[in-house]
């Protein structure tokens, strides 16, 4: 469905919801209710996708190849059959790949220009 | 464990399940508000994802957990909906409210407007004529003053429906002979009390405005003597014809003018309001029978009448030399097209947009700047 002869490049900035969804998907295929656990959790409570949110972009990002279904089910014990699995594609790997390239170009940008977080005591979270 | 806790907590797991269930029944009937393509795809899994959201609320932080996950929820819901919207609209743009569609949907609701008005010419014309009944009091010659007023104005409001009750109707048709029944009588007569006097509007709408002149006078004259005869001896009610009705001159119906706007602007609305909230309605049996009859209506009327089509003849144009331009240049951006063509920024703005939102159009960006060109398969050898 996407168009393949694009560079993973033309697909950026990608939205934040897209790149929680990518994040989620990273290292495991994951059901809707999964994705919304894996962000909670990874961001430890501070972000949260809703259903509208979460299922347009999982939309849009099926429309342009970037995620597709997974037919192939999980482990049988957590598999739910009624659910269906997201799981990133090749391209989608990619446009990951390069969205994290282009937000580490910005942070050197930032630290060579002196915007960077103040120290911050170790264990606290970002942002806190 | 005590039979009295276990019934508690019995009794809670089951007002939890219930919350629950209407909980996910609400949910599933705002699901609507989403594109039915959107919905029959994913609101299965956005209904189960809720309910597991909800559950987990209750759970965790109890009723004001699951407010929270509600207001979240809907205020996400309301947002991506429109959204979702917009986007099934813009892709579907092409058929159903493109610039060719909403020409004929004008000529087509114009035509509908003016076949009313003539019709409303052919219907028979209906005169009403009005007439004003004081309601008083023995020995006072104009209207009453003091505490009497809002008892006499209680007064009129109860003769006012008296009017037009039966008795009324069939003394009138007996004293001038009318060939009509108190049922019809009734549906021609109108009685309203004017607010705050001790009036009443007596009016009766006939064809012949001499003949409605006649019967609002004798139905003010029916009315004046009844009060005089049945109203209680010691109260001296009276009810007097105060302004006679005169014979009318215009008629109050068929407006032809009034009736032709209005379904003008029905249409309008109803075509505007299609357009934006129901695109797929194109798509569908109805609609591509709607499409077929509005393209008729287009055809003839450009047959009788020459409508012009300038601008969709300019449009058209305008879009050719866009084409053109990406053609020679091979890719350009939004100001390279101005440039390059007669096209306005924004023209090009718009014209680009739309042609890469329906994939007929290749987008990057090079260098900050997104640029358009034909695919490869589209470019002439």
């Amino acid at each position: 469905m996407g168009d393949q002869a694009r560079r993973p490049e033309e697909y950026l900035p990608l939205t934040s919801a897209v790149m929680d969804i990518m994040l989620a998907l990273g290292d495991e295929e994951l059901h809707g209710y999964g994705i919304m656990r894996e962000v909670r959790r990874r961001t430890d409570g501070r972000r949260r996708l809703a259903p509208g949110t979460l299922y347009r972009s999982l939309r849009q990002m099926q429309e342009k190849g970037l995620v597709e279904e997974s037919e192939e089910r999980p482990d049988a014990d957590l598999d739910d059959e009624r659910r269906r699995y997201y799981r990133l594609t090749d391209l989608g790997r990619k446009v990951a790949v390069a969205e994290v390239e282009r937000l580490e170009g910005l942070v050197r940008a930032a630290r060579s220009k002196g915007l960077v977080p103040s120290a911050r005591p170790s264990g606290a979270p970002a942002g806190a | 464990m005590d039979p009295r806790d276990w019934d508690q907590g019995n009794r809670r797991r089951r007002g939890t399940n219930l919350l629950l269930a209407a909980s996910q029944r609400l949910y599933g009937a705002l699901l609507t508000l989403y594109p039915e393509s959107f919905r029959r795809r994913y609101a299965a899994e956005m209904r189960r994802d809720f309910r597991e959201l909800s559950r987990e609320g209750l759970e965790e932080g109890g009723g004001s957990e699951l407010v929270r996950v509600w207001a979240t929820t809907l205020s996400d819901l309301v947002v991506t909906a429109l959204k979702e919207r917009s986007t099934v609209s813009a892709r579907n743009a092409h058929p159903p409210v493109g610039p060719r569609l909403a020409a004929r949907a004008m000529v087509a609701v114009v035509l509908v407007a003016l076949t009313v008005a003539v019709a409303s010419l052919a219907m028979t014309p209906q005169y009403e004529a009005s007439t004003k009944v004081l309601i008083g009091k023995q020995g006072s010659e104009g209207p009453a003053l003091g505490m009497e007023i809002q008892q006499l104005q209680e007064v009129t409001l109860t003769l006012a429906q008296a009017t037009r009750s039966r008795p009324i109707a069939e003394e009138t048709i007996e004293r001038l002979g009318l060939s009509t029944t108190p049922e019809v009588f009734l549906e021609r007569l109108q009685a309203e009390p004017i607010e705050n006097t001790q009036f009443i509007e007596l009016s009766y709408t006939d064809p012949n405005p001499e003949k409605a002149q006649r019967v609002a006078n004798t139905v003010g004259g029916v009315i004046s003597r009844r009060v005089s005869e049945v109203g209680p001896g010691d109260s001296g009610m009276t009810a007097t014809l105060w302004e006679p009705a005169p014979v009318p001159e215009n008629a109050v119906s068929p407006n032809p003018l009034r009736n032709g706007l209005l379904t003008l602007v029905s249409g309008l609305l109803l075509f505007v309001g299609l357009a934006l909230a129901l695109p797929r309605v194109a798509a569908s049996g109805v609609g591509r029978a709607v499409l077929r009859a509005t393209s008729s209506v287009g055809w003839i009327t450009r047959a009788v009448w020459r409508v012009p089509t300038t601008s969709l003849a300019t449009e058209a144009a305008k879009e050719k030399e866009l084409l053109e331009a990406l053609d020679r240049h091979g890719a350009l951006t939004v100001a390279g097209v101005a440039l390059e063509t007669s096209l306005t920024v924004d023209e090009a703005d718009r014209m680009l947009s739309a042609l890469a939102a329906k994939g007929h159009l290749e987008v990057s960006v090079a260098r900050g700047r997104l640029l358009y060109s034909l695919w490869e398969r589209d470019v002439p050898l």
